[in-house]
C-alpha cells in the first residue's frame, strides 16, 4: 500500500473527473469512492494490534485478509444495503471503483520478494509481479497528488471541467443525478 | 419499502461472508506463499536453510557483520548479511530483505529495500490525517437518517454543499 492520503486523493481525483463525463455520478458520489479508496487499510489494523492475526471469539483471522477483493467487496455490499435503495447501485459502483483503485496502486509498490501478496483473494491466490515505483513510506506520490487534487477540485468548484456550465459555480446535484 | 429486518439479514450475511473469507485465507495463506510466511520461518527458521524467503525487519543495530534486527509478532532476531556497502540503513529503520535463509538466523541478502524512519513516521501521520478527512468528507454529503435506518445525501432540494 501507499499512505492512505494518496490513495484517498487518487479516487477523489479519478472519481470527481469520472463525475465530469459519466452522467449518473455526481458530486455526492465522490466522497463514497474516497471511502472505497480507504477500506482496504482496514488491514493497517495490524500495526495497532502488533500482529497481522487476530482472534475474535475464539476465530482467528488475518489482517491482511481486509485487503482482499473477496474480504473488502462484502465489507462494501454491506455497507451499501445501508444506503438509500435509490443511490445503491451507484453508491456501490462509487465504492467498488474506489477499492479498484486502491488494489491497483499497491501493485505499484516496491517489494524486494518481487511479488505482491494475493490481493485478488478469493478470484485467485496468484502474487502478481509487483512494479516497483515507490515504497509504501515514500513521500513523493502524496506531494505529487495534494497538488493535482487541489487543481481538480478547484477546476470543479469553479465549473471549468469540459460540459460544466461555466455560470453556475455552485453546480446543482439534480443535473448529474442519476 | 423494503423491510427493515430483511436489510439487517442482509448486512449479517455479507458480514458472515467477509469473516468466513477472512479465516479461510489466514487458513491457507502459510501454504500458498510464494516465500516462507514469517509465522512459519519464526517457527522453525533453521529448516528453511538454503531457502529464498523474503521478510520485513525492524532494524535495530547496523554493525560490520551486517544488519540485525527483529521481525514477525514474536520479534524474532536475525541478521542480514551481504548488504551493498552504500545501503543507507540505521536502526529504527525497516529493510525488506530477500535472500537466502541460513541456520544461525542469518539471511544471505540478495536485495534490500529499506524505509526510513522518518519516512515511516510520515506515513503513519498522513494516513490518519487523510482517514479522518475521508471520513469528515463523507459526512459532508451523507447523513444517516436514524427514523428509516439509512444513509441519505444531504443534498435537500437539490443543492450540494
Amino acid at each position: 500500500m501507499s499512505d492512505l492520503l494518496t490513495h484517498a486523493l487518487a479516487a477523489f481525483v479519478v472519481a470527481t473527473v469520472a463525475s465530469w463525463v459519466v452522467p449518473w455520478l455526481a458530486r455526492r458520489h465522490v466522497p463514497l469512492a474516497t471511502a472505497g479508496a480507504v477500506a482496504p487499510d482496514l488491514a493497517k489494523g495490524a500495526f495497532v494490534t502488533g500482529d497481522t492475526q487476530a482472534t475474535v471469539v475464539g476465530v482467528t483471522g488475518s489482517w491482511y485478509a481486509l485487503q482482499t477483493v473477496g474480504v473488502v467487496t462484502c465489507l462494501l455490499v454491506a455497507g451499501v444495503v445501508l444506503v438509500e435503495r435509490a443511490e445503491r447501485r451507484v453508491a456501490l459502483a462509487a465504492l467498488l471503483g474506489g477499492t479498484g483503485l486502491h488494489v491497483a496502486m499497491d501493485y505499484l509498490v516496491i517489494r524486494a520478494g518481487g511479488v505482491a501478496p494475493p490481493y485478488l483473494y478469493p478470484l485467485t491466490w496468484a502474487e502478481l509481479p509487483s512494479l516497483d515505483v515507490y515504497l509504501s513510506s515514500s513521500i513523493w506520490p502524496s506531494l505529487v497528488a495534494l497538488p493535482v487534487a487541489v487543481l481538480v477540485w478547484y477546476v470543479d468548484r469553479r465549473g471549468l471541467a469540459p460540459g460544466a456550465d461555466s455560470t453556475a459555480p455552485d453546480r446543482t446535484d439534480g443535473d448529474r443525478a442519476n | 419499502m423494503e423491510r427493515p429486518l430483511v436489510r439487517l439479514l442482509m448486512v449479517v450475511c455479507c458480514l458472515v461472508a467477509a469473516g468466513w473469507l477472512a479465516v479461510d485465507y489466514t487458513a491457507q495463506a502459510d501454504d500458498r506463499g510464494t516465500y516462507p510466511s514469517d509465522r512459519v520461518l519464526a517457527a522453525e527458521f533453521e529448516a528453511h536453510h538454503g531457502e529464498h524467503v523474503f521478510v520485513w525487519i525492524d532494524v535495530t543495530a547496523v554493525t560490520s557483520d551486517g544488519v540485525s534486527g527483529t521481525f514477525g509478532s514474536e520479534d524474532t532476531a536475525v541478521t542480514v548479511t551481504d548488504i551493498d556497502t552504500g545501503t543507507n540503513v540505521n536502526a529504527g529503520d525497516e529493510l525488506q530483505v530477500y535472500g537466502t535463509a541460513r541456520s544461525d538466523h542469518r539471511i544471505d541478502a540478495e536485495r534490500v529495500v529499506v524505509s526510513h524512519g522518518e519516512n515511516r513516521t510520515y506515513m503513519f501521520v498522513a494516513s490518519a490525517a487523510a482517514a479522518l478527512w475521508a471520513l469528515g468528507f463523507f459526512l459532508l454529503y451523507w447523513r444517516f437518517n436514524l427514523a428509516r435506518g439509512v444513509l441519505t445525501p444531504r443534498t435537500g432540494g437539490g443543492g450540494e454543499p
